[in-house]
């Protein structure tokens, strides 16, 4: 069987080259992998991408938080990297592996005894936060300020879409189906998490548009007719010249 | 296995020569050539057209039919005195009135050197075998179909014409020259004797053989440090990766024929 | 292509003739033409005496050499009264000549009395032919191609070269007006009187102030050296 089958041209990018596109992408801008609230990312530079803090009734300033991954590792079908038993790489599918570190800016939040705005109630001449006696000493497990984080390593499978760059050209896209994160318990923690991960993975992956003249290396010209298909570790595109 | 494989069939092949071939665009060389005895000072331009390109593993690209079409302009001298014979005037004695008979001496003429100039296009086919170059230089890799040997272009009629067209440039030039009147046919007849078919082919061989001799067609060209991502914006700079290797062969895959590029890369 | 006829500027298969009537020393230069303007050097020498019992014209023929400064074989003749001497070129290439003398009448640019100027055509085509300072003087010369395609054509036509054919200027009217010759032939034009006159080709004229600015010029220095 020839490469080109029925039409003029043929390309073809095995996963070892795809890995490396996306190895240079991810370090040439990190800040696809880096996500923050004010507290972690004050402002969106080469390196990191600032949110919005997560707003919350009596929060001042919201719930500071930072999901950092690490650079995703693509496997195409066939299989050649391990996956939890609950994932199956098909025909036509990627699988992708990758870690991800999400961290809070845990606090403690100072009570204000007199009354919130707008409410009215009679005065209290106790001092401020000095408990009623008889009331069990405060647990000072959290001290004021601690940025908790934990690190979790997220498998996920997918397909890839034909999609066009910001400046037209042909390009691809790697859309995650479903995500796993192993032996997480409760169940519905894991869940949580899972679904979390997945719509950051499906906003991550899917900023990164790889055009498909870079993925044959300048080579030829090619309007595409067919494709792009994964098989034999390939991403392959067939098309006129 | 290779990292990107790119393949071309026949057909796909076709095209890209075409095109590396039209953007080779019209090419001009001058330089000084022999025209029979005499030497001719040349510009030339040729417009190389692609033919049929057939694939033959595991190097080679045949272009059949390539064509050449070239336009010539050359000039080249002629001392008439070795074309034609001395020439006298012979003494001429008249009667004036009333003074008597006055005799001119014999007075002979120098043939002067002439220097014709010539105008001519045609057009040369022939068939070329490429063989596949590759190599990075300058930082850039590229991949080259480069013609074999020293094509022998075949004339034709075309050294007939080109000799009537010499004939047709040196009639206005001789009839310049005082006394040649009557020598006129013999000179140039002489002139076209000196140089004959023989010495046009041996002209326009060297002047035209350069235009596919040694050819390079550009099959494939790109940095070294290749760019997959442009920079968009401050906080989103290029995206680079390097093209460590670069291999390019034909290769017979199934029933086709096919030029197929491989490249390794690393981020 | 033109035939370059012109006697202000004698050139390969031009001559130029003069009789010297009296006697005297008459001392020339050979310059190229229009340089009499520049040059009053007369280096060259004719010697004329008294004539003899002959009446017989004897011609004297004077070859001009050129070279960065032109001189004359033989630089010094001695003649006698009423003798013609013949200018020309012995050979080529030459820049266009003039020859003058330290007289009015001796003048190739100028033709006065008893003085001529021949040319051998090398080209043909029609010359209408006109006296260059004007005096009204005019004629035609055509020149026929031979049309030799034998060697007896070209025997014929080369017999033919030394047949010459005489046109004869007085008060500027010349006789025959219209001659017609074959390329190679020779045409004489004779100057019994005149005002001095040359034998130019029209075409050769230049009809501008410059021109007889030059002319005029070359009058006055004439006249100044006399």
């Amino acid at each position: 069987m020839s490469l080109t089958e029925s039409q003029a041209v043929f390309a073809s990018v095995h996963e070892n080259a795809l890995n490396d596109v996306l190895t240079a992408f991810c370090t040439d801008r990190p800040r696809y992998l880096v996500y923050g609230s004010p507290a972690f990312v004050p402002a969106t530079t080469i390196a990191e991408t600032g949110m919005a803090a997560i707003a919350f009734p009596g929060i001042a300033g919201g719930i500071q938080w930072r999901v950092r991954l690490s650079i995703p590792r693509i496997d195409l079908f066939k299989q050649t990297m391990t996956l939890p038993p609950e994932l199956a790489l098909g025909p036509g599918q990627f699988s992708v592996r990758l870690g991800a570190e999400i961290c809070l800016d845990c606090g403690r939040i100072r009570i204000d005894p007199k009354p919130p705005r707008g409410h009215d109630t009679k005065p209290d001449d106790r001092e401020p936060n000095r408990p009623l006696p008889g009331t069990p000493k405060p647990d000072d497990r959290h001290p004021l300020r601690e940025v908790t984080c934990c690190k979790l390593e997220v498998f996920a499978i997918g397909h890839i879409e034909h999609v066009l760059t910001s400046s037209g050209e042909d390009a691809i896209t790697l859309v995650p189906d479903a995500v796993e994160i192993v032996d997480i318990k409760p169940d519905e923690v894991e869940s949580v998490l899972e679904c979390l991960l997945f719509m950051i993975l499906q906003a991550v992956l899917g900023q990164i548009r790889l055009p498909l003249k870079s993925l044959r290396a300048g080579a030829f010209s090619l309007t595409l007719t067919e494709g792009p298909l994964i098989e034999d570790d390939q991403v392959k595109v067939r098309g006129a010249f | 296995m290779a990292e990107i494989t790119a393949a071309l069939d026949e057909g796909g092949a076709n095209t890209l020569l075409a095109d590396a071939i039209a953007t080779i665009g019209t090419q001009t060389k001058s330089g000084s050539g022999s025209l029979g005895p005499f030497i001719a000072n040349y510009t030339v331009q040729g417009t190389l057209t692609s033919g049929t390109v057939d694939l033959i593993p595991p190097d080679t690209i045949r272009i059949a039919n390539l064509r050449l079409d070239w336009q010539l302009d050359f000039d080249f001298g002629i001392d008439l005195s070795t074309i034609l014979p001395d020439f006298c005037l012979p003494q001429v004695c008249v009667d004036i009135p009333c003074v008597g008979t006055v005799c001119t001496p014999k007075i002979c003429v120098d043939w002067p050197t002439i220097t014709v100039p010539v105008s001519f296009g045609d057009f040369v086919k022939v068939t070329v075998d490429t063989k596949l170059d590759i190599a990075l230089s300058g930082g850039k890799w590229r991949v080259q179909a480069v013609v074999l040997g020293v094509p022998n272009l075949q004339f034709g009629a075309t050294t007939a014409l080109l000799l009537a067209a010499i004939g047709a440039a040196v009639t206005p030039v001789l009839l310049a020259v005082p006394f040649i009147g009557p020598f006129l046919a013999i000179a140039v007849d002489a002139i076209l004797a000196t140089i004959a078919i023989a010495g046009v082919t041996g002209f326009l061989g060297p002047i035209i053989t350069p235009f596919v001799s040694g050819l390079k067609f550009l099959i494939y060209e790109q940095p070294q440090q290749f760019e997959v991502l442009p920079a968009d914006g401050p906080v989103d700079p290029k995206v680079d990766i390097t093209i460590d290797t670069v291999d390019c062969v034909v290769a017979h895959n199934g029933t086709e024929d096919e030029l197929v590029l491989t490249a390794d890369i690393s981020p | 292509m033109i035939d370059h006829f012109d006697s202000r500027a004698l050139g390969r298969t031009d001559c130029y003739g003069q009789r010297f009537m009296k006697t005297g020393t008459y001392r020339y230069n050979v310059l190229p033409a229009g340089g009499d303007a520049l040059n009053d050097e007369r280096p060259f020498v004719i010697q004329v005496k008294e004539r003899s019992a002959s009446n017989k014209m004897n011609q004297y023929t004077v070859f001009i050499k050129p070279g960065p400064k032109m001189t004359v074989e033989p630089p010094e003749l001695a003649i006698e009264a009423g003798d013609l001497v013949l200018w020309n070129c012995a050979t080529g290439p030459a820049m266009p000549c003039m020859v003058v003398g330290d007289k009015e009448f001796f003048n190739s640019a100028r033709l006065v009395n008893e003085s001529g100027y021949s040319h051998a055509f090398g080209t043909a085509g029609e010359y209408e032919w006109v006296d260059a300072y004007g005096s009204g003087a005019r004629g035609v010369v055509r020149v026929r191609h031979p049309e030799c395609k034998s060697s007896r054509d070209y025997q014929q036509w080369r017999e033919q070269l030394s047949r010459g054919t005489v046109v004869m200027i007085s008060d500027a009217k010349a006789e025959p007006r219209e001659v017609e010759i074959m390329t190679g032939q020779t045409v004489f034009f004779g100057i019994v009187k005149g005002p001095g006159i040359s034998i130019t080709d029209k075409r050769l004229v230049i009809a501008s102030a410059c021109a007889r600015d030059a002319q005029a010029y070359r009058r006055e220095a004439s006249a100044d050296r006399r």
